[in-house]
């Protein structure tokens, strides 16, 4: 199967709905770095666009646009959470409320992830193929490489497991922290033997989405990922990858 | 005044104006697409308590994304209704604990006689339905399933009682052949 065929699989899939959450999430950051997947997901938007028109519609209830204007209205904030808080709270208490909980919850992980006794300070990435499903008989979901970063230190090892040897081509991997729209590079990556890199400190490293591409050899001439995004993976403490 | 027939023309006017703060424009758009978006995120969720709140999410993002809209790419309703249906499969995959049995009657697929289908019977819409009938009925059906209801390749494979990977298989073929059946 070429990249293609792969690219236009998953285009597929995701605007169909059949993927599961880890693969949308997958899908999501891959369309902010591939514009060329991007574009194949809105080609089939476009195309099985008219199903969703043939749906007969369901009248919502009555009270439905009133709630949208009043949380329209209490937006000081331009952040909406998707899970919202119970309807109860509304106007500025909403907002504030909303974001004192994101606050207190990223606390209670860095102070997890840094202050816990016998925590490491460690987070894990496992980087398998983009697109791979777990039900796939040849377990493509298992590792390629394994990211490690050392919190403390501000070190990131990436460790190949079953990476094959690309001639000519260069593994470049990228960091895209929590919020961002673009990525940034932590180096190229050895596919034999373990290369590590300097990983930038703060939160919003602390979930960050690691995508893998292939680049000219050397690594990408731009600064910005240039090839076909092979590998993805998500950092997590240990044991929740 | 829900559901109202209002021209794309006058769909595409109203985000313009959403875009620029005009709340008028949102409650036009709001009665005009509220019945349809709220059909989709329905279907997907399976429950309305959840589809009240994803429903309310689509609208604050159309508000807050109406800029975004380029009427060069695709009609409001498709824009409006991929806003939706992401929507609503983020919400539906991240619980996963939908019992597709709590409403049986929900399980049906549109046909084209039906009479509560609105839609415009566009020349998009034409070529897409000319490709679906010439899938084989039962792939066509599940293709229908999995856009409509956001079903999994698992509740697929316990529905029909194939392996999960022969879904996939079958998706992913019938995907292909309305890629080319289409072409484009």
């Amino acid at each position: 199967m070429t990249e293609d065929d792969d690219i236009e699989d998953l285009a597929a899939e995701y605007v169909l709905g059949v993927l599961d959450v880890t693969e949308r999430r997958d899908v999501e950051k891959r369309r902010k770095l591939d514009a060329a997947f991007d574009g194949a997901v809105i080609a089939w938007e476009k195309r099985l666009g008219p199903l969703a028109d043939r749906l007969p519609g369901i009248e919502p209830p009555p009270h439905i646009f009133d709630a949208v204007l009043s949380r329209i209205s209490s937006q000081g904030a331009q952040i909406i959470p998707f899970s919202a808080p119970p309807k109860r709270l509304t106007g500025a208490r909403l907002a504030i409320g909303a974001s004192a909980l994101a606050a207190c919850i990223a606390l209670v992980f860095a102070w997890l992830l840094y202050a816990q006794p016998g925590s490491p300070g460690t987070l894990v990435a496992e980087l398998h193929r983009a697109g791979a499903t777990a039900d796939e008989p040849t377990g493509p979901r298992s590792p390629v490489f394994v990211v490690t970063v050392d919190l403390k230190a501000g070190k990131a090892t990436v460790r190949p497991v079953a990476a094959r040897s690309r001639p000519g081509r260069s593994y470049q991997l990228w960091v895209l922290r929590q919020g961002a729209s673009t990525p940034e590079s932590l180096g190229v990556v050895s596919q034999s033997e373990s290369t590590t890199f300097p990983f930038p400190s703060g939160r919003e490293y602390l979930d960050a989405g690691l995508t893998m591409t292939l680049e000219p050899e050397g690594g990408s001439p731009t600064g910005r990922p240039t090839g076909p995004v092979i590998l993805v993976g998500n950092l997590a403490p240990p044991g929740n990858s | 005044m829900h559901g109202m027939p209002v021209a794309r023309q006058d769909l595409v006017n109203a985000l313009e104006r959403i875009a620029r703060g005009d709340k008028a424009a949102f409650e036009l758009l709001y009665a005009a697409t509220s019945v349809k978006l709220y059909g989709v995120v329905v279907r997907i969720l399976g429950r309305r308590d959840l589809a009240d709140e994803v429903l309310q999410e689509v609208y604050i993002r159309v508000w807050q994304r109406a800029g975004e809209y380029d009427a060069a790419t695709s009609s409001p309703i498709t824009w409006l209704a991929t806003i939706a249906r992401n929507r609503a499969l983020d919400e539906a995959k991240r619980k996963t604990m939908r019992s597709l049995d709590d409403s049986p009657e929900a399980l049906q697929i549109p046909g084209d006689d039906d009479p509560r289908a609105t839609h415009e019977r566009n020349e998009d819409a034409r070529r897409l339905d000319a490709c679906l009938d010439r899938l084989e009925p039962e792939k066509r059906e599940l293709v229908l399933l999995v856009y409509y209801y956001g079903m999994t390749r698992e509740e697929i494979s316990d529905r029909i009682d194939r392996p999960v990977s022969t879904v996939k298989t079958w998706l992913r073929r019938s995907l292909a052949q309305i890629k080319d059946c289409l072409g484009q």
